[in-house]
């Protein structure tokens, strides 16, 4: 097997594919590993990826689930064996290109075209993927409108611009929360938040979102508190911001803080939607309240 | 006596009592005009008498700080008066800020109650107050507290809003340091009155509360939360930007 990895490594050409060779190829080619650590990193890639059973038989709902950053995680907890409620608003039919994609891989999957602008809806929308796929393990809200991602500085923030990169974000948080607590009270579950670093450190251009996240941030810890009896966790993924922009994103100032120690801002699928499904799943359990940063090594500081 | 914001105009928000009473107060006695920026003028016009009794000087403006119109008033009343504005404290809450609620049945009307006065109130402030702010070199100070440090299970509504405003002056902190703008939070631990009337009701919560309290007792708004404002307010604070000062007698160890 190592000696298969190694040798597709060298000459990737010639040589059959190894197994979970899509995540050893993206982190080559990233520099984090080597023909020397490839045996270690064959494992770690096994256990949590290709052809692992880590969440198989649970259900998940990755709201944002049709484009970018939100697809990615969808595509990685699919990886993980995971069944995938996609939700959205329904943008370029972005939902059912991600439901395609994991059907095609042989999982199972569930598209909810649906916005977040009332609890109402949300709720409706959570319901409609548990009739389809069963009742909902794990939620994680990824959702963001690619407004909030625009650099800005307040002076140029008008209202309208406010209540969509600030404050919708904040009430789309609360609605995902609110509609998982009524899925998730009577079996428990997991909730995951995504809340980029630059609510940790601040950036200029982004008074806006970045106070969005960190209220966030305190919903997942208040949230975490009341609902932990019910056996509901709630924590935070804090990736770097640069990871939700994307392709194709807006221009503006980099969103990048600096260097990471692991040399890259990493890759959603490959690199932080692991550490979900590690989340979701029974080695989990005890982790409540808490913002896991999966940016590489950029911000230390909390 | 040492007046270390002699002559400095001072706008402060929901100033008519609690924290914000107990900052106009230590402003107007280290020598600042403060505009008393309240909801209902009865307690700020009470305000700026009892500022006035001390010899300094204030003036209550009615102050609305949901709506942009109130906020851009206060801001001219300084300017009008006082000459300018060297510093903006926005700290407003709403007045449901206390009241406990359960995160699952909180309504969006009442998160639109605690976001509408604490953050976008935040916002307001400081779009009425970066012209002038910028003409001096001034300060811009938004109140938070532990909730938006450590959650809150009873209130988590509140809890969301100043960990907004934590992260709001963080990242205006770096866009407005080249402008010479000094953007910085205070999380007080005080006995607002709604603190007082609760140690009325329960007398063992105060008690309580002061275990917990290294110093062991709850601050005054003027002689300890004000204090600690004139201080950030003031020269000595010029190299302190985009934190969070947490003054409680030492509870909150978490940063």
């Amino acid at each position: 097997m190592v000696d298969r990895a190694i040798a597709w490594l060298r000459n990737p050409r010639d040589t059959a594919r190894p197994r979970a060779w899509s995540r050893i190829h993206g982190a080559h080619r990233r520099g984090l590993v080597t023909t020397r650590n490839v045996q270690e990193y064959i494992g770690l890639a096994e256990s949590v990826t290709v052809g692992s059973s880590l969440l198989d038989g649970k259900i998940a709902l990755v709201t944002g689930g049709g484009a970018g950053f939100g697809r990615a995680l969808a595509l990685g907890l699919a990886d993980a064996g995971a069944s995938l409620a996609v939700l959205g608003p329904g943008r370029d039919a972005g939902e059912r290109a991600t439901v395609r994609e994991i059907e095609e891989r042989g999982g199972r999957a569930a598209a909810v075209v649906t916005g977040f602008a009332s609890r109402g809806e949300v709720e409706d929308a959570f319901a409609a993927a548990a009739r389809a796929l069963g009742p909902i393990d794990l939620v994680v809200h990824a959702y963001v409108d690619p407004l909030a991602l625009e650099a800005r500085e307040l002076a140029h923030v008008d209202d309208a611009i406010w209540d969509t990169a600030c404050e919708a974000t904040i009430r789309s948080a609360l609605f995902a929360c609110q509609a998982a607590h009524t899925q998730l009270r009577v079996r428990g579950g997991r909730i995951v938040l995504v809340t980029p670093t630059l609510a940790l450190s601040g950036a200029a251009g982004f008074v806006a979102p970045s106070a969005g996240w960190e209220a966030v941030r305190m919903l997942a810890k208040s949230a975490a508190l009341r609902w932990g009896a019910l056996g509901i966790t709630v924590n935070c993924i804090a990736p770097d911001a640069s990871l939700l922009v994307g392709e194709g994103g807006p221009a503006g100032p980099p969103l990048v803080l600096g260097a990471a120690a692991l040399g890259t801002a990493g890759d959603a699928r490959a690199d932080i939607a692991p550490l979900v499904a590690l989340l979701a799943s029974e080695a989990g359990h005890f982790v409540t309240g808490a913002t896991l940063r999966v940016d590489g090594g950029v911000w230390l500081a909390g | 006596m040492m007046q270390p914001l002699a002559g400095r105009s001072v706008v402060v928000t929901g100033a008519g009592g609690g924290v914000g009473r107990g900052i106009a107060l230590a402003c107007a006695r280290a020598g600042a005009n403060v505009v008393i920026a309240a909801l209902r003028t009865v307690n700020g016009d009470t305000v700026a008498r009892e500022i006035a009794d001390l010899g300094a000087t204030a003036l209550c403006v009615g102050c609305d700080v949901t709506r942009r119109g109130d906020v851009e008033r206060a801001v001219a009343a300084a300017v009008e008066r006082f000459g300018g504005l060297d510093a903006m404290v926005h700290n407003a809450t709403s007045r449901r800020s206390p009241e406990p609620c359960d995160l699952e049945s909180a309504t969006a009307a009442l998160w639109e109650q605690h976001c509408s006065v604490s953050l976008r109130g935040s916002y307001y402030a400081a779009q009425a107050a970066l012209p002038q702010l910028r003409a001096r070199r001034g300060r811009f100070v938004l109140l938070t507290s532990p909730a938006g440090m450590e959650g809150s299970a009873t209130l988590p509504l509140y809890a969301m809003v100043k960990a907004a405003q934590r992260a709001f002056v963080k990242s205006l902190a770096r866009e407005w340091g080249c402008l010479g703008i000094n953007v910085n939070a205070l999380s007080p631990l005080a006995a607002t009155p709604a603190l007082v009337r609760a140690f009325a009701a329960h007398p063992a919560l105060e008690a309580h509360l002061n275990a917990l309290i290294p110093l062991g007792r709850v601050g005054d708004p003027e002689q300890d939360i004000g204090a600690a404002a004139v201080l950030l307010l003031g020269d000595g604070a010029r190299y302190v930007t985009g934190q969070t000062w947490v003054v409680d007698g030492g509870r909150f160890t978490g940063l």
